[in-house]
């Protein structure tokens, strides 16, 4: 299989966008992933780091395994799985356009969390499709708007990948979180831009659909792309709609809807964002989103920096609110070349094994 | 106390596992005869499935001698959301891997024959003497 000669992935896929590639990109890495294009848009990312499509409407229930089973006896071809699904009246054609969509956008997020390594082009491998798919553009700039947001609202979007919130114990004690909450829920703020695919793009960011809007959308009655008409940029835009839930939230814990309780009732101090996006069937970048604001309220917490990483990270660290304060840091703080780097000593070969022996 | 130091790390191996493949959730160390060793566990009942993990690799083994398709390497069961792995840990024990439907399959295929090894050289401290 050829490549092309792109300096990283962003820049591949705008190249194929542009000569209407239809195939498969598969990324390595630590978990890399599988991306489809059809005619040069992006279908579908399956990568371990987040759930596809077909997991988020599996694991939410939105859509049965048996009905599930049937469709794909049916459907053989899962290129054209999605217009089964609709004519066989599992799902309507806008919410699994916004599930899939919104698929695809999570598995650029996740993979954007872990250099990439190399990439190889295959041929098209059948997979349930976004309809018509998404421009590599746009994604990359959502992409790019997450990680920012992130690192803004709480810190590296990698570290926070990583970390494994457990349940604040006596949580239902706690006074109204909203009086004292840095993050309140403001429906009413945020530009609604709703043109072309960012529009898609904040209906899909409310990964929210993935999960429990959708799966309510019946009883509501609510169609499901109503959820974009919340604001962008803010966290309580993303995270916190009141429709996502049906405004409703139970009376148990005062101000938390029923999304945020389902996410405490699934965190256990094993579970990284990564796995409670898997076990809800929700959105990655949504559940991260989430427990920025749970931990905020105090109704999650966790450690950083305790993981069993083997290692410790050679990242950079700048600390929140210290830019351009380094100088006077420099005592204190570690630096980060404080630890010695690891020497290679002439005779002694590297430290890291034997890698570049010769003949062995 | 060496009674306590290997029990401490083989659920550190487990634990390592985990952290390192992403989408392994919870994992059971058994003897072939279905007996739980350690386990990191949340939410599954390890002893019922350290007993299913002796039967599972049985089964698993029979089939692969009866099919010809030589040695057995793994157990995989897939799920609607999730996966199972049954591997065996030298000639004594079994190591179980449950997964969501995420699994890095890939990974996990890289990563076990170390952690295997790993458990394997701490198992064998019960037979030394």
């Amino acid at each position: 299989m050829k490549t092309p000669s792109a300096r990283n992935v962003p820049a591949l896929l705008q190249a194929l966008h542009q000569e209407g590639y239809t195939g498969t990109v598969r990324v390595s890495g630590v978990p890399g992933g599988t991306i489809h294009l059809r005619d040069g848009l992006i279908g579908a990312i399956e990568t371990p780091g987040a759930p596809t499509a077909t997991s988020a409407l599996l694991a939410s229930g939105r859509i049965e395994d048996d009905a599930w089973l049937a469709a794909r006896a049916a459907e053989p071809d899962a290129d054209r799985l999605d217009l089964h699904l609709v004519a066989a009246g599992l799902i309507g054609a806008a919410e699994l356009e916004v599930v899939c969509t919104a698929a695809v956008f999570d598995g650029a997020f996740a993979m954007a969390l872990s250099p990439p390594g190399g990439w190889e082009l295959t041929e098209r491998e059948p997979t349930l499709l976004a309809r018509p798919g998404v421009e590599p553009r746009p994604l990359a700039e959502e992409t790019t708007r997450r990680m920012a947001l992130l690192t803004r609202l709480w810190g590296p979007a990698g570290e926070l990948a990583r970390v494994r919130p457990e349940p604040v114990i006596g949580d239902s004690l706690r006074p109204e979180p909203v009086a004292g909450g840095r993050v309140r829920s403001e429906p009413g703020m945020g530009d609604p831009v709703r043109s072309g695919a960012i529009a898609v793009d904040r209906v899909r960011s409310e990964p929210v659909i993935i999960g429990e809007a959708i799966v309510g959308t019946p009883a509501t009655g609510q169609p499901a792309i109503a959820q974009p008409a919340t604001g962008r940029g803010a966290p309580e835009a993303d995270s916190d709609t009141p429709a996502a839930d049906g405004g409703h939230p139970k009376p148990g814990r005062r101000g938390l809807t029923r999304r945020h309780q389902d996410l405490i009732e699934s965190v256990n101090g094993r579970r990284t964002p990564r796995d409670l996006a898997f076990a809800r069937g929700r959105g990655l970048y949504a559940v991260m989103l989430d427990l920025i604001r749970l931990e905020t309220l105090q109704a999650v917490r966790w450690e950083t920096g305790t993981t069993f990483d083997g290692r410790p990270s050679t990242a950079p660290r700048v600390l929140q609110g210290q830019q351009g304060q380094q100088g006077q840091q420099a005592s204190d703080e570690p630096s980060p070349r404080a630890g010695p780097l690891p020497r290679r000593r002439p005779g002694e070969g590297s430290p890291f094994g034997d890698l570049g022996a010769k003949g062995g | 106390m060496t009674a306590h130091a290997p029990t401490e790390s083989l659920t550190g191996i487990l634990a390592s596992l985990r952290e390192r493949v992403m989408g392994v959730a919870e994992s059971v160390l058994s003897t072939v005869d279905g007996l739980l060793v350690v386990a990191d566990v949340d939410t599954v009942h390890a002893e019922s499935v350290a007993a299913l993990a002796a039967a599972t690799l049985g089964v698993g083994r029979r089939m692969a001698d009866q099919s010809g398709t030589g040695a057995l390497r793994e157990v995989v069961i897939r799920c609607a959301a999730g996966h199972v792995i049954v591997v065996a840990v030298g000639e004594r024990t079994l190591l179980t891997v449950m997964g969501d439907d995420g699994l890095d399959i890939a990974a996990f295929q890289r990563e076990s024959p170390a952690t295997v090894e790993q458990l394997n050289k701490v198992l064998a401290a019960d037979v030394a003497h």
